[in-house]
């Protein structure tokens, strides 16, 4: 997953984003509100992870403007010293999905994050073996796409960023998003390379409104792919 | 009370622990100056930061001090801040990091 973590103090920021890197996530680390929310305007996430008492923009503010702003149910998770009820149910009543006080246990963080987003998106669950459309199915263990029944020949990126949009699908992925899911953190790579890439699968798996698919550019954004009522060329 | 307290900690862990030790040093600096100047909202902030850190990388009393010291200057008392902060210094001088 790729987490947005709201946190000015460095020892701590550094500290969960070491665990959410061990644990195969990609953590994206701001310590002001501004900064997050200037970021959330044109790059996507799969969580956030906001301490409440950080200078400026409060974690709380960041919340409200999250819940106003990004029409996708993103999951929200506050982890914070607050610890009084009043803050718990100021919290989750403004939006908060799940709420951790501090000082947080390593496992217990990495078990929420992943029971929230079994909840927001559970098509994207890794253990899901076959992805199954009209025409086009994904046999994800073996790393096999038909169309109409036929192996379709991908390279490994454009496999990889076929399964990584199917399991988003209605999802609007920024560019960067899809980078990091589909070619790791890292990864060197104009974001042109994403464009490429899309326009490859496009072509070889038929998504296009014939087929009941719209994968659309969104400009300055990113794409979403989204299943449509099959349109009668 | 031993001469060493020896905590383990993971790998993962283990290159950010002499920052984060070096920073609560510097924090029994901080909260002492602001003890000085009674400035409780300082200390408070502070506290604050030890409070919801200590634990996760493996100092449980760093942050029951922190949670003591938080609510000292709540209180605005002055006294028991100090003696907090004596205490902090102290744990913090018996230190002995040995990875997990």
């Amino acid at each position: 997953m790729r987490i947005a973590l709201l946190e000015d103090a460095p020892d701590q920021s550094d500290l969960l984003c070491a665990w959410l890197k061990a644990a195969g996530h990609n953590c994206r680390a701001y310590a002001l509100g501004r900064d997050l929310v200037r970021e959330a305007q044109r790059e996507t996430f799969d969580l956030y992870m906001l301490d409440w008492e950080v200078p400026g923009m409060s974690g709380a503010e960041v919340l409200l403007w999250i819940r106003a702003n990004i029409a996708e149910p993103v999951p929200v998770l506050f982890v914070t010293a607050r610890q009084r009820e009043e803050d718990i149910v100021h919290a989750l009543s403004s939006g908060a999905d799940d709420y951790m006080v501090k000082p947080l246990g390593k496992f217990e963080l990495l078990a929420r994050i992943d029971a929230l987003a079994r909840r927001a998106r559970p098509s994207q669950r890794a253990e899901e073996g076959l992805l199954e459309f009209a025409r086009l199915s994904v046999d994800v263990r073996n790393r096999r796409v038909k169309l109409d029944g036929r192996d379709v020949a991908m390279t490994q990126k454009d496999y990889d960023l076929a399964v990584f949009l199917l399991r988003n699908i209605g999802r609007l992925l920024s560019r960067g998003h899809i980078l990091e899911a589909v070619w790791g953190q890292s990864a060197d790579l104009n974001t042109r390379t994403v464009d490429t890439h899309v326009s490859r699968i496009r072509g070889k798996l038929q998504l296009t409104p014939e087929n009941g698919w719209r994968l659309s550019a969104v400009y300055q954004h990113g794409y979403r792919l989204e299943r449509i009522a099959a349109i009668e060329p | 009370m031993p001469d060493k307290l020896v905590d383990a900690v993971d790998a993962e862990v283990a290159a950010l622990v002499p920052r984060f030790l070096a920073n609560r040093a510097a924090d029994v600096g901080k909260i002492r100056a602001a003890l000085a100047g009674a400035d409780f909202e300082a200390i408070r902030v502070a506290a604050h930061g030890m409070k919801g850190g200590g634990g996760a990388y493996g100092f449980p009393e760093i942050s029951r001090l922190g949670a003591a010291m938080e609510e000292g200057a709540r209180q605005r008392d002055a006294a028991a801040i100090a003696e907090l902060l004596a205490s902090l210094d102290a744990y913090l001088g018996r230190i002995e990091v040995k990875q997990g």
